[in-house]
């Protein structure tokens, strides 16, 4: 079957500067490909260029080179749109309407008729906890959750394939969240493609099949998270019980960090290359008993942590090799700077 | 087309709730006022400067909601960032261009036609309650179907000036687009100056540029028959038909430019 | 929008422009405007009245009008014999020094306009001097406007007294050039 999204070599340059315009990359040939029936989480840091990407798809703005497929039809196909949906980050519509006009007005872009645009428009805003009383209320008079509600009801209003989320949980109460997961998860059951950006990664490692971090316009990663996350066993995660002190401290050079669970028990943490089974064989001779043993695994936040850092170094090399402006003296002072941020 | 026209009808709505609605009223008062305080004054000739007056104000009211209106169309939605849920939808640029136009141009119709209907109103009770000897004098009659001519002509300077406005609103701010189409307009009615240019100046060049100007600005001095439906004076059907011919085909002119302008857009 | 679509649009654009100057053009052949023009000028006969409307921007409405006197001058001059009438200068050139009373080129050349023989100028001396005593009723020391009024009465109305007259109040103006004295004499 054809990719739902295909983002091929996407590249977009900003012009910054006030006089001399120059331009600032904020997305570099980003290459991905979704497939239909996928919860694809698009992550990374602030200003990683999540948003450039969505936007770029959305066709907002145009790319520097590169191009991109939604549905097998390029960007700006007009006809493609009826089967997509499109929050924007932060979204903002027109104060001097209210949530039904609204949905109503884009329901008539859609080619719905008067009645199912009130049927639709109804619905959805159940569907994402708007009450009734709430619904004849002007925008203006709506806080922010709500009007992510609003944008999170409007992006759905066309039953879409495709369905764009730019941070769908920001501005949200833990309730809302937790809806919105819900959503999201029904979504998937219906068969339909949703494409998310977030910098919680609670929520990705919650939602998504599969996902992609970007860090400084660059894919710094991507796969299914158990992939991602089985390559990165950093340990194992040994727990036993009814053993005697002496036993622990024979065995400490091997052992990473012990932890008293409760009386007896410990929870041992042993490093990757090391060979459990000895350990564990050793410790049932001197009469302990297995409680557990699990691989120790990144957690998407530890990943997306060191991942990163790393292309941040990456970059910065990269710079310092490219321009002989900066010499050897203020790349030092850069990473003074950066081991002081690490530290913080 | 069905996108164009829901485009318009928000922008109709916008208008409404901005409250847009109040300038009638108070041009209505204006306008009572007006004639209660002149028929003080003068004795016979008020219903002429009632016209006079009455046009006028059709004519600078309108003017206020093209520009006002005009220069938020685009700038607004993309300021707000409302544009980015809206061009998701299945409607391209150009639709969008051409819904706000059709959007704008829909309010001034709504408006110019109450105005018009007020103004009316005014003329018949002015009419009806002056004596016939008087009546007898004037230049034209109290309630005279003429007077649309004028009223036509405004309406369609005024959908030139909303594209002009449309076309700033396209690529800089509200207030320099509001700076730029007042400019314009101003420029539009001194117009006739620069085509007789060459009465005055012998240098070539110079009355070559002023008659490039006067074609290329926008010739609003043509649509103003004010003075002439006011005392009578003929305005022939040929000149309303040529002059409107001219403003449909500049008006198409500026929507196409302001389309291409903003088809290559990003919103930042 | 495509490239191609972008190209159609410009050039469609171009020839809407075209034709609206066609038709602009057009009409302008079949149904001349200066008629309108000047019922506009005719229309606010008044100075003080059209200063009232022009709100703050008087001196840039005297321009406007000044030019448009020019035009209307240098256009009856131009027309054939039949057209040279002349009969808005004066309303114009009156207006502009209304809206601007210390316009000194509008006097002084107005009233030469006005002042000059018929068919070169509107042959109206008498509204030459009326247009300068304005100024002077603006700028009461101004010799320029004095000297103006008594070459008047000296190469139009033909009336060396009152050609004196005007010379000496000249010459007693201050600024005015000490020469003046002899010609004093010689009237
Ligand atoms: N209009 C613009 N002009 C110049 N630079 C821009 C513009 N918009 C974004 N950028 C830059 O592009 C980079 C990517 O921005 P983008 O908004 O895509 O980040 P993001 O991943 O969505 O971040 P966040 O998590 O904060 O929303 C940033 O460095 C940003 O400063
Ligand atoms: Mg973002």
């Amino acid at each position: 079957m054809a990719a739902a999204i295909r983002i091929d070599a996407l590249t977009k340059d900003y012009w910054v500067g006030f006089w001399r315009k120059r331009p600032y990359r904020a997305l570099d040939t980003l290459s991905l490909e979704v497939q239909p029936g996928e919860v694809f989480g698009f992550l990374g840091p602030n200003g990683a260029g999540k948003t450039t990407t969505l936007k770029l798809l959305m066709q907002l703005i145009f790319p520097t080179s590169g191009q991109a497929e939604i549905l097998g039809r390029p960007l700006g196909d007009v006809g493609a749109r009826q089967r997509i949906g499109y929050l924007p980050e932060n979204p903002s519509f027109y104060d001097y309407l209210t949530a039904e006009e609204l949905l109503q007005y884009y329901a008539r872009l859609f080619g719905y008729s008067g009645t199912d645009a009130r049927r639709r428009t109804a619905t959805l805003l159940d569907r994402v906890g708007i009450g009734a009383e709430r619904r004849g209320q002007q925008l203006r008079k709506y806080s922010k959750g709500m009007v992510q509600r609003v944008g999170i009801a409007q992006a759905l209003l066309n039953d879409p394939d495709v369905i764009f989320l730019d941070e769908p949980m920001s501005g949200l109460d833990p309730l809302g969240r937790r809806d919105v997961r819900a959503l999201i998860l029904e979504l998937r059951d219906e068969g339909r493609t949703v494409f998310f950006s977030s910098h919680i990664l609670a929520d990705a490692e919650a939602l998504c099949n599969r996902v992609a971090v970007v860090s400084g316009g660059r894919l710094a990663a991507e796969g299914r998270l158990s992939e991602i996350l089985a390559f990165q066993a950093r340990g194992w995660e040994l727990v036993v019980a009814d053993v005697r002190p002496e036993v622990l401290a024979r065995l400490a050079p091997q052992i990473r960090r012990s932890t008293g669970i409760a009386a007896h028990r410990y929870a041992l943490e042993l490093p990757i290359e090391s060979r459990p089974a000895a350990i564990l064989s050793e410790l049932v001779a001197a009469g302990a008993t297995l409680v557990s043993l699990n691989p120790l695994r990144d957690t998407l936040e530890d990943f997306f942590v060191r991942r990163v850092a790393e292309m941040r170094d990456e970059a910065r090399e990269g710079y310092g090799g490219n321009h002989r402006m900066s010499g050897a003296g203020a790349r030092e002072g850069a990473q003074k700077d950066d081991e002081g941020h690490a530290r913080d | 087309m069905r996108a164009i026209s829901w485009i318009a009808v928000n922008v109709f709505k916008e208008s409404v709730r901005d409250r847009v609605p109040y300038s009638l009223v108070l041009f209505a008062v204006l306008l009572m006022g007006a004639s209660y305080l002149i028929g003080q004054l003068t004795a016979g000739q008020d219903v002429k400067i009632i016209k006079d007056l009455g046009l006028a104000a059709i004519a600078i009211f309108g003017l206020f909601i093209a520009i006002f209106i005009g220069i938020g169309l685009v700038s607004k939605e993309v300021e707000r960032r409302s544009i980015y849920p809206l061009l998701a939808k299945p409607i391209s640029r150009p639709q969008f261009i051409v819904g706000k136009y059709a959007g704008l141009v829909l309010t001034l119709a709504a408006n110019v036609a109450v105005m018009t209907l007020a103004l009316y109103a005014v003329l018949a009770y002015l009419t009806y309650t002056e004596s016939p000897e008087f009546r007898d004098a004037w230049d034209a009659p109290g309630v005279d179907p003429q007077m649309l001519k004028a009223i036509v002509l405004i309406f369609v300077e005024l959908m030139v000036v909303t594209a002009i406005a449309l076309l700033f609103s396209t690529f800089s701010t509200p207030i320099l687009a509001a700076a730029l189409t007042f400019g314009l307009y101003v420029a539009g009615h001194f117009n006739t100056d620069l085509r007789n240019f060459d009465q005055v100046v012998e240098s070539r060049p110079a009355v070559l540029l002023a008659r490039a100007a006067y074609h290329v600005l926008p010739d609003l001095s043509a649509f103003d028959v004010k003075t002439e439906v006011v005392h009578g004076l003929p305005v022939t059907f040929g000149y309303i038909g040529t002059t409107l011919a001219y403003g449909l085909a500049y008006i198409t002119a500026l929507i196409l430019t302001s389309v291409v302008i903003f088809s290559r857009r990003d919103f930042k | 929008m495509t490239r191609a679509g972008i190209a159609g649009a410009l050039l469609l654009a171009a020839v809407s422009l075209g034709a609206a100057v066609a038709l602009q053009a057009a009409r302008d052949a079949r149904y001349p405007r200066e008629q309108a023009l000047e019922r506009a000028v005719m229309y606010v006969r008044s100075g003080p009245a059209l200063r009232r409307i022009v709100l703050s921007f008087d001196a840039l409405a005297a321009d406007v009008y000044w030019i448009r006197a020019l035009q209307h001058y240098g256009g009856d001059r131009r027309a054939a014999q039949s057209g040279r009438r002349y009969e808005l200068l004066y309303p114009l050139l009156d207006i502009t020094t209304s809206l601007d009373p210390y316009f000194t080129i509008a006097y002084r050349f107005g009233a030469i306009f006005l002042a000059e023989p018929y068919s070169g100028g509107a042959g109206r001396p008498d509204q030459a001097v009326a247009l300068l005593r304005k100024g002077i009723a603006a700028q009461p020391t101004k010799w320029q406007y004095f000297h103006d009024i008594a070459f008047v009465h000296y190469w139009q109305l033909r009336d060396m007294h009152a050609a004196a007259k005007w010379f000496r109040m000249a010459a007693e103006q201050p600024g005015a050039p000490t020469g003046w004295s002899r010609l004093r004499l010689r009237c």
